[in-house]
């Protein structure tokens, strides 16, 4: 065995690429609680005080530190960049200087261009020059969209199309850089694109022969960038600083040549922490320097930038990578895969303060051991800053190394990618329906031509056959515009070193997304339940509705809708499935809006639920803000019984809640918090992001109510949920509620 | 049977332990000052207990670590009959159930009803006859003493709270009264002040009815915060109660 491997139990993993094996034969689980953790070190306070000045900066300058213009960002573009060289233990930044941003234009060039002068800078004249003779995936994409797909473009009925960035949401299998070192990686390669090339020459063996070529090309280049900082990764990393140095090297190489929406880690702590132990053990390292270890490769993770355009970051608030990183979990032979190290990482928390980046995803069971579901509660608790998904229910479908990409999406770590499908917007979806095909909002015929409802009471039935037939269309549609989308990506945009850390035998995964579900269901069930009449403007366009008498609303565990809602993502999920996706992909679903549910609201007329054009609608699978009559466990329960099966892209929930009404002292909360969490994953439920909000975010909440859904607060002895009290009373309760500490 | 419910609440947290699912049955037969749910006061929508028992079992995952049904209202006591039949039916899943109550009646209904309950929350809302007659209703300060010695007879946990009216109860001397009276039961894990406040104003607006307390202000967490701290300074003046006060309090 390679003696970077001392002490490692042997397996299956010491013979080919496994890294799953590796992790279930050497990893510790760890039971006990969090009092073995320490704080930060002298070198880790004054190296983050360094960075964080350098965050105020950039937020002084309007959100962009700095770009460099005239190099296209890649592995070894730009030379070794530092903090503080000397008090760095991590070291690698994605150019010579931190923060500064660098051009990807691969996907478009006209982005980049955009970009760079939305924040008074202007993109090198030969750069642009030398696009002029090479095609982009931008280019290529629009070569081939149809008039449709132009037009559902245009509309929005479709948004956010990853059709002139990166689409993002792969995550290279970083750990078999730190395990195997990259030149048995390569070799593993080589022989895999022998294989290959033996093959008959059909087009997508010469593709997939092409692939390995790229692939191969960029493996070197990741050395090579190794080697300008001074490390040599073509061996095993032969100790945790090692480990953790030639992981975020490989990271460091992809998000380098990719500006993917998203930029996900993996499940790397459990990993990791076999290596840690291993130095604990030998006396190599301590508790303290192992946490500082991890604390200062969390700040490198923190660090990482794309630069965006202002139309971009109205769909995707707040400057995100989705530095996704998986805990916890469970093995398929039920043992718990929880480790000290599952602790360190959340202890970054508190030792460099909260922060949305990474983006910690626990993989929650009920089988995770009871002092790490009550340290994950507190650290929600104290910082917001972590969220939730059912280990119960993916572990099934994606095995027991499967990582988290963007927010929600699950695929099996090294052995599946998927192609980031954007999401449609069901809402204006059937306001489109009742228009016969025409965007209510312009007139323009987007779809095939159809009758319009008249201004008479909507028959239900009549209603569902038209938005079946326009359903229909669209899913067909979506299909094909992603089709198209994810060649040209492959073509002129591949990720080269993240597929290098892929099997080469890799499982696609096409992810579909909805959005406007809960405007959807509460729309169906008032033209069900009440009485709807739409009413035409002068174009006799239907831009409005009159909706007389009660209906049941989604968010109520009231099955009477809950039950469309059901039906709405089951349906449409087996009208994607008739279309091929390319290169064999699996179709998936998600019901996942981020922050871009507003401007889908915003790109939506009237609704027959009574929500007004313009209005925001309510973010992923929650229910509308302000219609539900029985609380937030209600609401949970109504989320809960969407099919995860159909929706294997994840089905995302935000809940919030005030300190005060989880409990009067921490432990009373994390109890509570605790129970919520098992209760709703007992369900069946996928995702849930906790929210104990602060005084910040209750102001923040006044002016955003679709932000904060079900925002019950507490006020003494009465519980009220914060989106039906009026302004002087929702000031009054900030004014009272955060009173002791302001 | 058939009962009438005010509201629901499935996240109840401050009705008991745990997460819970929280009755407001309608009716009441006290008209205290301090009010803050009028709107309870009248008849509410009809429910079946056999529907109502099925709607709760749905929240049954949320409570594991000591949640479950919590009654309250308006007066749940004014219901007995059919709380009993709904918590017989809740008992027999497992199911920990909470009397959220003013102690206003005490026959042998509610009695059998006290013998259901896992925990009875109780409002003492004055330390006197005199306050119950002139701020809630005559008569029922003996009713709510006798179902403490009831309760204490019986050992059924009991939560105890008051709340707290500027100008009417906020002060050290009446806090010393209180405490005098909760001393007196070992059945009694844990005394809270509540302050009162104006959250419940505008429903006495939109239903037309007059607001004895409309020209009172919430009580400050300031003074909430003192006249907590002159109830634990009473509360420890006989140590050996105080000592079974907190441990008790700390299991509850």
């Amino acid at each position: 065995m390679d003696s970077a491997w001392k002490n490692f139990k042997e397996g299956v993993w010491t013979k080919k690429i496994d890294v799953r094996d590796f992790i279930l034969n050497n990893y510790t689980p760890y039971d006990g609680d969090e009092r073995f953790l320490q704080g930060p070190t002298p070198r880790t306070i004054q190296l983050y005080a360094e960075v964080e000045k350098l965050f105020d900066a950039e937020r002084a300058k309007g959100g962009v530190l700095d770009i460099d213009t005239t190099h296209i960002s890649s592995l070894v573009s730009f030379g070794p960049g530092y903090i503080d060289k000397d008090k760095e233990l991590i070291v690698g930044l994605q150019t010579d200087k931190p923060l500064k941003r660098a051009v990807h234009p691969f996907g478009g060039i006209r982005m980049s261009e955009h970009a760079c002068e939305e924040y008074g800078y202007k993109l090198d004249e030969a750069l642009i020059d030398s696009f002029r003779y090479r095609t982009t995936h931008n280019d290529g994409v629009f070569r081939v969209y149809n008039e449709e797909m132009k037009k559902v473009r245009h509309t929005g009925i479709i948004t956010g199309l990853p059709d002139a960035y990166g689409r993002g949401r792969i995550i290279g299998d970083y750990r078999r850089v730190a395990l195997y070192g990259m030149d048995f990686l390569i070799e593993q390669k080589k022989k895999d694109k022998e294989r290959y090339s033996r093959r008959n020459m059909t087009a997508e063996n010469i593709a997939n022969t092409e692939d390995l070529y790229k692939q191969l090309e960029f493996m070197e280049k990741l050395k090579e960038m190794a080697a300008a900082y001074g490390y040599d990764i073509s061996r095993p990393a032969r100790n945790a600083r090692e480990a953790i140095q030639w992981l975020y090297f490989a990271y460091l190489g992809a998000v380098k040549e990719q500006n993917g929406a998203a930029n996900s880690i993996g499940r790397i702590s459990t990993f990791l922490d076999i290596y840690l132990e291993r130095d604990l053990q030998e006396g190599l390292l301590t508790e303290s320097a192992a946490q500082e270890l991890m604390d200062d490769f969390i700040i490198k993770l923190r660090m990482v930038r794309h630069l965006r355009t202002a139309a971009y970051n109205d769909l995707f608030a707040g400057d995100p990578v989705w530095v996704t990183m998986a805990e916890a979990g469970v093995t398929e032979t039920g043992k718990h895969m929880v480790t000290k190290n599952s602790y360190r990482v959340m202890q970054s928390l508190y030792n460099l303060r909260p922060s949305a980046e990474p983006n910690i995803t626990v993989l929650w069971s009920e089988r995770l051991p009871e002092a790490y579901k009550r340290f994950c509660a507190k650290v929600s608790i104290d910082t917001d800053s972590i969220q939730y998904e059912n280990d119960e229910i993916m572990r099934p479908v994606y095995g027991d190394d499967y990582s988290i990409a963007c927010c929600v999406s699950a695929m099996r770590t090294g052995k599946q990618m998927q192609y980031f499908g954007a999401r449609c917007n069901i809402a204006k979806l059937l306001l489109m329906a009742l228009n016969g095909g025409r965007d209510e909002l312009t007139g323009m015929q987007v779809g095939p031509k159809g009758k319009t409802f008249e201004e008479k009471p909507l028959d239900y039935d009549e209603v569902m056959k038209a938005y079946d037939r326009y359903s229909s269309w669209l899913a067909r549609l979506y299909v094909n515009t992603l089709n198209v989308i994810h060649y040209m990506h492959d073509k002129y945009a591949y990720e080269r070193l993240m597929m290098s850390l892929h099997d080469t035998d890799v499982k696609r995964i096409m992810a579909f997304g909805v959005c406007g579900l809960s405007v959807l269901a509460d729309s169906l069930s008032a033209i069900k339940y009440a009485r709807v009449t739409p009413v035409k403007n002068s174009e006799g366009i239907i831009s409005d509705f009159i909706t007389e008498g009660d209906f049941p609303k989604y968010g109520n565990d009231d099955d009477r809708v809950d039950s469309i809602a059901e039906w709405i993502v089951e349906d449409f999920y087996k009208k994607l499935k008739r279309t091929p996706a390319y290169r064999k992909a699996v179709h998936t679903l998600s019901v996942l809006t981020i922050t871009s549910n507003v401007v889908y609201g915003k790109k939506t007329g009237s609704t027959p639920d009574g929500r007004k054009k313009g209005e925001p609608f309510a973010p992923g699978a929650n229910p509308m803000h302000g219609r539900d009559c029985c609380g937030a466990v209600a609401s949970l329960n109504s989320v809960a019984k969407l099919n995860y099966g159909c929706c294997r892209d994840g089905i995302s929930n935000t809940f919030s809640v005030t300190p005060d009404i989880l409990g009067e002292n921490e432990e009373e909360r994390k109890t509570r918090l605790v129970a919520l969490l098992d209760g709703y994953f007992a369900q069946q439920a996928h995702h849930l992001n906790v929210n104990v909000l602060n005084r910040d975010k209750l102001v923040d909440a006044m002016d955003h109510p679709e932000k904060y859904p079900n925002l019950t607060i507490r006020v003494s002895g009465y519980a009220v949920n914060f989106n039906k009290l009026n302004r002087n009373q929702q000031t009054e309760v900030i004014n009272r509620t955060f009173h002791d500490k302001f | 049977m058939q009962g009438y419910i005010a509201k629901y609440e499935s996240f109840a947290t401050m009705e008991g332990p745990g997460i819970r699912f929280a009755v407001f049955l309608s009716g009441c037969n006290l008209r205290c000052v301090c009010c803050h749910n009028p709107d309870s006061w009248r008849q509410g929508n009809p429910v079946d207990s056999e529907d109502l028992v099925r709607q709760i079992l749905r929240y049954k995952p949320y409570f594991r670590s000591g949640g479950g049904v919590t009654f309250s209202g308006g007066e749940p006591l004014m219901q007995t009959d059919f709380v009993i039949e709904v918590s017989r039916m809740l008992k027999a899943e497992g199911i920990h159930i909470v009397l959220d109550t003013a102690c206003s009646l005490l026959e042998t209904g509610q009695k059998e009803l006290y013998d259901l309950c896992d925990l009875v929350i109780a409002d003492l809302k004055f330390p006197d006859a005199e306050g119950y007659e002139r701020y809630c209703k005559n008569g029922v300060f003996d009713t709510v003493i006798k179902t403490f010695e009831y309760l204490d007879m019986k050992q059924i946990p009991v939560w105890v709270r008051t709340v707290i009216i500027p100008g009417i109860n906020d002060t050290k001397e009446m806090i010393a009264r209180y405490a005098a009276i909760i001393k007196k039961y070992s059945t009694i894990q844990k005394y809270e002040l509540k302050p009162f406040h104006t959250m419940g104003f505008s429903k006495y607006e939109q239903l037309g009815i007059e607001n004895p307390l409309a020209d009172t202000a919430a009580l400050s967490p300031d003074r909430l915060g003192q006249l907590k701290q002159d109830l634990n300074e009473i509360m420890n003046k006989n140590p050996n109660q105080v000592r079974s006060f907190l441990v008790n309090k700390r299991q509850g």
